[in-house]
């Protein structure tokens, strides 16, 4: 699920390159995402066609431990589907499900599974049919209890993700007839339903994919308009799903195309080039480390280019458990030096912009106070104040991948702490080890004192909420993966500052059980004044196609409404069609 | 026997080449800044990155690693790719990728040498000419262009503007021979350019020393046609050289389509290699270079045998 933490190359240079990213988006209105409507989009949709799309990151497998990617994660998306989707409006709705009905304490709730207009089965491409006991085996799944249950014999532990701790709050889930399932959670969620949907990484498999490890992690078997034809790390082909359950407003089957080849294109130039001279039907692009091409994509006559809202907000992360940022003062005092407008300006490529928040203005938790803005003053103060706290100089050492930009914005957040007298360094190291160290090292958290990560993205909270919870298994639970969190094995994998701040615990919990804006800002707001993280900038993701394509941004939801254009993982290819 | 002793000597070298480069990798593999294990069961319990050493052979001294690792080698057990779940073989993309590659620089070789021979025979008879002049400072500029840095000028040009041929991916030669041939004239051209130009270079030093011997003032002396000269007495004893810098270049060529292929997106052994790289998969990537190493070694010893067929008077100096 968290693609940002993927090993895959790609997602690594996102990391790495964290700190550049810079988003602007939070002042794009979301519905304003498509930068340019595709002209084809108002002829009609004909059937038939195969078209190649140029992504950006590999395909790992697709069990609970292979973390798909960005753009990987949209190629996955055509095969398997969701139980909510996002719509244009940011609202988060049933889609696999027909509805989802909380208790009034939001304890436990209601999911009613979907089924066809006409009344029957929706189908797995196996044929097996999506009901409850689907729906459990995927629960079970996201939770861990199946690898608990194949231990033995899942060597590559293929069952065991995070996504077992994003749902530490599930205490059981129980079968009330064929088309209902109650949750149980152990402390009240009123976003249960933005968690499940998950930025769009829940995606609902086949119980028959989880048959053993090494069938779940090579073969997805969803619900989705497309079927897994061939796949190996670096292309994924998927053919047309002919009994694909939804139809377009005419009564046409859906999808439109026959075939989508997602095939890996690591030179950002080569995926624009492809798409000029037709290679390449469609190509994505992230502005992590992108953004020279997506400027020079979104001037151009020959490409259709839509652009995701700047939703995506990454993160300097600070060890808390671990000198220096074991100090607030410390902390302050980096956060403090950050010249995000210059950062922005000169490595955000007009695309990237300066962060004002640890989240941005259109997400559910958005609040500027707290937020420690540029004031070399201030970082002065802050790190005189540590001085004379520890009698020591605040340096740090932060790692930084090896690519060319990761290397450029290490340096540039050198000179920055070197202004205000910090002595910053980096450490060049694998990308992969750097995510690996940040979130995977069970029992003990981030390795180093600080890294950048890309991790809080979207509208919501919920998403975020997983990577600030000091405590997603919380004491007394009866969620039986607790065990395994006792054991130190899967605790902290998500909780990337290893802070045990009593305070934030309690206001995330309260904000998670009512689930308004108001009460996550408080969070918000303690999070920017203790310092845990901070952000330099916002990042987007943009996606282009030639003018052969069209329907993009088209798809309708099963409850009502469209799907956004562009996400980070793509678009929805549904409706998308070829002249 | 007395002509096949230079061969066996040679095998013989290129078994121990084999083992030294090797081996040399195994202890590579060992001075990692990180535990390859650790890396590849992060989450694993004692018990399973114990065993994993164990069948990584990373629990025994490093000769008994090593030799545990050859033998599975050359019986084409190279371990799995750990971050696709355990489902992929290493030696499933060795099979896959490597026949491409192999192609690309066949081509690639194919395509310096056609245009290499006429135009360094052409330069030396030449030579001091104005035509020699202007071919010879073209191609001294167009070996100077890195071959990366050709193919997106090709991309540019011939790809998006000229929209004559595609840019990405490899077409299999059963499922298109256009296609296949269409999509391999970019990526070779890149690759071949800069060899076509080394080659010419080298070929009209050596022709023009080689119109300099004896041999070819008295065929020339008995009323041999220039041509006939050329082809006949010159070109064979000249082409040494070039056969031994083109037995070279094919290694030199693997680290270009390492390169090329990730450019072109094609699904070769280059782009596997720095996929393994990327992707940290040690333990593919050991047998990918000890694959690269055997290719490389064997390339230089067909040229050695290759020669001493075209020359016989260095059979027994090499």
């Amino acid at each position: 699920m968290f693609q940002r933490s993927t090993t895959r190359p790609r997602v690594m240079k996102k990391v790495g390159a964290g700190l550049a990213l810079a988003l602007l988006a939070s002042t794009v209105p979301m519905a304003a995402n498509a930068a340019k409507q595709s002209p084809a989009s108002a002829a009609k949709p004909v059937s038939g066609g195969k078209i190649t799309v140029g992504v950006f990151d590999t395909f790992p497998g697709f069990c609970m431990k292979q973390i798909l990617a960005n753009s990987a994660l949209g190629g996955a998306r055509s095969v398997a589907e969701t139980l909510f989707e996002r719509n244009t409006k940011g609202k988060v709705v049933p889609f696999l499900l027909k509805d989802a009905t909380p208790s009034a304490d939001f304890k436990t709730w209601n999911l009613e599974i979907r089924k066809k207009a006409d009344g029957t089965d929706i189908q797995f491409h196996d044929g097996v049919a999506w009901n409850a006991d689907a729906l459990i085996a995927n629960f079970n799944a996201i939770r861990g209890l199946t690898y608990v249950a194949n231990i033995s014999k899942d060597t590559d532990k293929n069952f065991l993700g995070s996504t077992a701790v994003a749902v530490g709050n599930v205490v059981s889930t129980t079968k009330v007839d064929d088309y209902n399932v109650k949750v149980t959670l152990n402390s009240s969620q009123a976003d249960f339903r933005e968690l499940m949907y998950a930025s769009g990484r829940f995606f609902m498999r086949s119980p028959g994919q989880f048959v053993d490890s090494a069938t779940c992690a090579s073969t997805l078997i969803g619900t989705g308009p497309f079927k897994q034809k061939s796949v190996t790390e670096t292309k994924l082909v998927v053919e047309k799903n002919k009994n694909y359950w939804r139809k377009d407003a005419a009564g046409n089957k859906l999808p439109y195309l026959d075939q989508i080849t997602f095939k890996f294109v690591v030179e950002s130039a080569s995926r624009v080039a492809g798409l000029k001279s037709g290679s390449l039907d469609a190509a994505q692009f992230s502005s992590a480390s992108e953004t020279t091409q997506m400027k020079d994509l979104s001037t151009s006559s020959a490409v259709n280019y839509f652009k995701t809202g700047a939703e995506y907000y990454p993160s300097l992360w600070f060890n808390t458990s671990i000198a220096p940022f074991n100090n607030l003062n410390a902390r302050r005092a980096v956060s403090y030096a950050l010249n995000r407008d210059l950062w922005a300006k000169t490595r955000g490529n007009g695309i990237n912009f300066a962060a004002t928040s640890i989240v941005g203005r259109n997400n559910v938790m958005f609040s500027t106070k707290n937020f420690p803005t540029f004031n070399l003053k201030k970082s002065n103060e802050y790190a005189a104040a540590y001085k004379t706290e520890t009698g020591k100089d605040l340096e740090f050492v932060f790692p930084s991948s090896k690519d060319s930009t990761s290397r450029a914005n290490s340096k540039a957040l050198v000179a920055l702490m070197k202004t205000a007298g910090i002595k910053a360094s980096f450490n060049e190291e694998l990308l992969s080890d750097i995510v690996n160290k940040g979130f995977f090292e069970a029992g003990t958290g981030l390795k180093y004192q600080a890294a950048t990560l890309l991790t809080l993205e979207g509208l919501d909270a919920a998403f975020n909420y997983i990577f600030l919870s000091p405590n997603m298994f919380e004491a007394g639970t009866a969620n039986p993966m607790a065990g395994l969190a006792r054991l130190g094995k899967i605790d902290s994998l998500l909780n990337i500052t290893k802070q045990t701040d009593a305070q934030l615990n309690t206001l995330l919990q309260a904000a998670r059980a009512s689930g308004k804006a108001a009460d996550y800002k408080l969070v918000t707001e303690r999070i920017q004044d203790q310092a845990y993280i901070t952000n330099i900038t916002y990042q987007s993701y943009a996606m282009a196609t030639t003018k052969k394509i069209g329907g993009v941004g088209e798809t309708k939801l099963a409850s009502g409404g469209t799907s956004p254009t562009v996400l980070n993982w793509g678009t929805n290819w549904t409706s998308v069609w070829k002249k | 026997m007395t002509r096949a002793l230079p061969i066996l000597r040679r095998l013989g070298t290129l078994l121990a080449v084999i083992v030294l480069s090797t081996f040399f990798l195994s202890c590579l593999l060992r001075l990692l800044p990180t535990d390859l294990v650790d890396m590849i069961l992060t989450l694993g319990t004692p018990e399973e990155k114990a065993a994993l050493r164990r069948s990584l052979y990373l629990d025994r001294d490093v000769f008994t690693s090593y030799f545990m690792w050859f033998k599975d080698f050359i019986r084409g057990d190279m371990g799995i790719f750990y971050g696709t779940g355990g489902g992929e073989s290493v030696w499933s993309h060795v099979t896959r990728s490597l026949p491409i590659s192999l192609l690309i620089m066949l081509y690639t070789q194919i395509f310096a040498l056609l245009v290499a021979i006429p135009l360094g025979i052409f330069t030396a008879y030449r030579e001091g000419k104005k035509s020699d002049r202007i071919i010879s400072n073209t191609l001294f500029t167009a070996s100077s262009v890195p071959n990366f840095a050709l193919a997106f000028l090709l991309i540019i040009v011939v790809g998006v503007k000229l929209q004559w041929l595609p840019t990405l991916e490899y077409v299999g030669f059963k499922e298109s021979p256009l296609q296949h041939f269409k999509h391999m004239v970019l990526p070779c051209f890149s690759l071949g350019l800069g060899l076509a130009a080394s080659y010419t270079r080298l070929l009209r030093t050596d022709v023009i020393a080689a119109l300099k011997d004896d041999y070819v003032t008295m065929a020339a002396s008995k009323g041999l046609s220039d041509l006939r000269i050329l082809l006949t007495h010159v070109f064979r004893p000249a082409s040494v050289t070039l056969l031994t810098a083109a037995a070279l270049n094919m290694g030199a060529l693997i680290g270009g389509t390492l390169v090329i292929e990730n450019i072109f997106a094609i699904p070769g052994f280059g782009f596997e290699i720095a996929y393994a790289l990327g992707t940290k998969e040690f333990v593919a990537l050991q047998s990918f270079i000890a694959i690269t190493a055997i290719g490389y070694v064997i390339f230089n010893v067909a040229a050695d045998l290759l020669i001493g067929i075209v020359d016989p008077r260095t059979r027994g100096s090499r």
